[in-house]
């Protein structure tokens, strides 16, 4: 066992996957406070929904088509002006979580689209007939309908993000991806590449189990 | 009241118009029960809608107690929604909420915040629709019925003035239908509310409403007391409704000594109906009468009979003159 695990120092490990959690939980975190009011826009802008405007929300469309057809790779570099005038640096976990954020936003809006499409049309209706106003149908309605869906977003966005981080080691942002890439890969340590991947893959099924308990708690049908 | 003034409503779909209301006035008076029947496509949920103002419409007014919702907006149109309850035929009840918070919504909406005394009228509201031990339960644990129940208790939560009913029943089975027409009819008396409902069915016209509008294609082609239309109805589709509920056929299969009798239609309401009159009659005149189809029922609380019969030997004109002096409406038949 000791010959196979020659090249691990545990402690390099332990940091590169408090860097990714951190950078998982940062962006996630902004993710979500961007890409659902995104998300909700997107909707209630929508043909035939409640706030219904044609150009806003062909232009919204548009920004989340650019930032989502970006290759992760190259929204990191192209970002790194505003990255700097964001975080003051371009480097690092700091320096990560704003291109994570640019790649994760928009796809998480796209999912609350889809959750907030699946709400009944009869139920906002009835709303509507109780006199209730946009702000109360949003709140009120469409958000506690679409929860379960909703939390399935944020799980399939976390997902995304850990993939994500795996390439954040450009900007020199460590993670335990950095480290499969830099020791695993590049200088052929297999037992280093073996231990991140199987760290990576918890993580993902960790994620993914607390998720899928969460929407199942908020499913109502 | 609730006056729809020369309204009429039409899309745009594909460029093309399509007429889903030509202009038409109807009055619907003040304490009510008013019925709605036509096929889908007719135009009925479209004229349900314009009067809490959840369609718009192209043109005209809809006056309830002389303010025109069309003209309302924003905050004065919400403000009126409250005192407009509505049922649907797929309830849209929230699924995330509970009973009782499904209840408690419309209160919150209108920004009661005083919570004793919204749990206070939630739970009455419960117990008078007969759902007082399901406060707590989601909607996906209910039944149809109790669905609509719940769907009852919210939309009488703000002490509305009037019922809007979205082929409330439509989605239930017979049984649970009759149950819920009665607890609609119960709630109309106690509260003195102007209920107006559509339906395809004349089953639940005749057992709750007073008046009804028969709905063709964007047209009323019949409106008056719901006796007067389900007895004598004037145009075609109103007959097609009416027989669908009596699976009247009886007449076609009518042998051939039938054929050569002379035959009528007697339409007997009220008391007459328990009247011996037919017997009598058929004594003094000698006449036979051989019943090809009928029925005894109820309009509402109104018995009626309505019998298709055979009239031969004897004196005839007799027979249909005695008919009519005893209160019966007489229509020959071909």
């Amino acid at each position: 066992m000791d010959g196979f695990f020659a090249n691990i120092d545990w402690a390099e490990i332990g940091a590169a996957g408090v860097d990714t959690l951190l950078m998982l939980g940062g962006s996630l975190l902004f993710s979500v406070i961007l890409g659902l009011p995104l998300g909700v826009l997107l909707f209630l802008t929508g043909r035939g929904q409640l706030l219904e405007q044609r150009g806003v929300n062909m232009a919204l469309s548009f920004l989340v088509n650019v930032l989502r057809s970006l290759p992760f790779i190259i929204l990191l570099i192209v970002m790194i002006p505003l990255t700097l005038l964001l975080v003051g640096t371009s480097l690092g976990v700091a320096g990560a979580i704003p291109p994570l954020v640019a790649g994760a936003a928009p796809f998480f809006a796209r999912l609350v689209e889809t959750a907030l499409r699946g709400v009944d049309r009869g139920v906002i209706e009835a709303s509507q007939a109780m006199g209730a106003t946009t702000r109360q149908i949003v709140l009120g309605v469409l958000l506690p309908e679409a929860r379960a869906g909703i939390l399935a977003g944020i799980t399939v966005t976390a997902v995304a993000l850990v993939g994500y981080t795996a390439m954040a080691g450009v900007v020199g942002a460590g993670g335990l991806g950095d480290l499969a890439m830099r020791f695993g890969y590049q200088r052929f340590q297999t037992d280093v590449m073996v231990v991140t991947v199987v760290l990576l893959l918890v993580l993902v099924q960790a994620l993914q189990s607390f998720g899928d308990w969460l929407v199942a708690r908020a499913s109502r049908r | 009241m609730i006056h729809f003034q020369n309204i009429h409503k039409s899309y745009r779909v594909d460029g093309r118009e399509v007429v889903a209301l030509h202009p038409l006035d109807l009055r619907i008076e003040t304490g009510e029960v008013f019925g709605i029947i036509g096929r889908s496509g007719a135009g009925k949920s479209t004229l349900l809608r314009l009067i809490n103002g959840l369609e718009r419409p192209s043109g005209g007014s809809v006056l309830i107690d002389g303010i025109d919702m069309a003209a309302l907006d924003g905050a004065a149109l919400r403000e009126k929604r409250r005192g407009i309850g509505m049922i649907f035929q797929h309830f849209n009840l929230l699924a995330s909420k509970t009973v009782a918070q499904n209840v408690a919504f419309p209160l919150r909406l209108a920004g009661d915040a005083d919570r004793a005394a919204v749990e206070r009228r939630v739970a009455g509201l419960l117990e008078r629709v007969g759902l007082g031990g399901h406060a707590n339960h989601y909607p996906a644990q209910l039944s149809g019925g109790q669905k609509q129940r719940v769907g009852i208790a919210r939309a009488l939560a703000c002490e509305p003035s009037i019922l809007l009913c979205d082929e409330a029943t439509s989605a239930l089975d017979p049984e649970t239908t009759a149950s819920v027409l009665r607890l609609i009819g119960e709630i109309h008396r106690e509260f003195g509310l102007t209920v107006v409902l559509i339906t395809h069915e004349m089953d639940v016209i005749r057992r709750i409403c007073d008046r009804v509008a028969v709905l063709d294609a964007g047209r009323p082609v019949e409106v008056g007391k719901v006796a007067d239309v389900f007895l004598h109805p004037q145009h075609a589709t109103t007959r097609r409704f009416v027989q669908e509920y009596e699976h009247e056929d009886v007449l076609n299969d009518a042998g051939e000594s039938v054929a050569a009798a002379k035959r009528i239609r007697v339409t007997l309401r009220g008391d007459s109906v328990h009247a011996p009159l037919l017997a009598r009659i058929a004594r003094g005149t000698q006449v036979d009468f051989g019943l090809i189809g009928g029925r005894v029922d109820k309009i509402k609380d109104t018995a009626y009979a309505q019998l298709t019969l055979a009239l031969s030997g004897g004196d005839v004109d007799a027979a249909l003159r005695g008919l009519r002096e005893g209160g019966a409406v007489v229509e020959e038949i071909g």
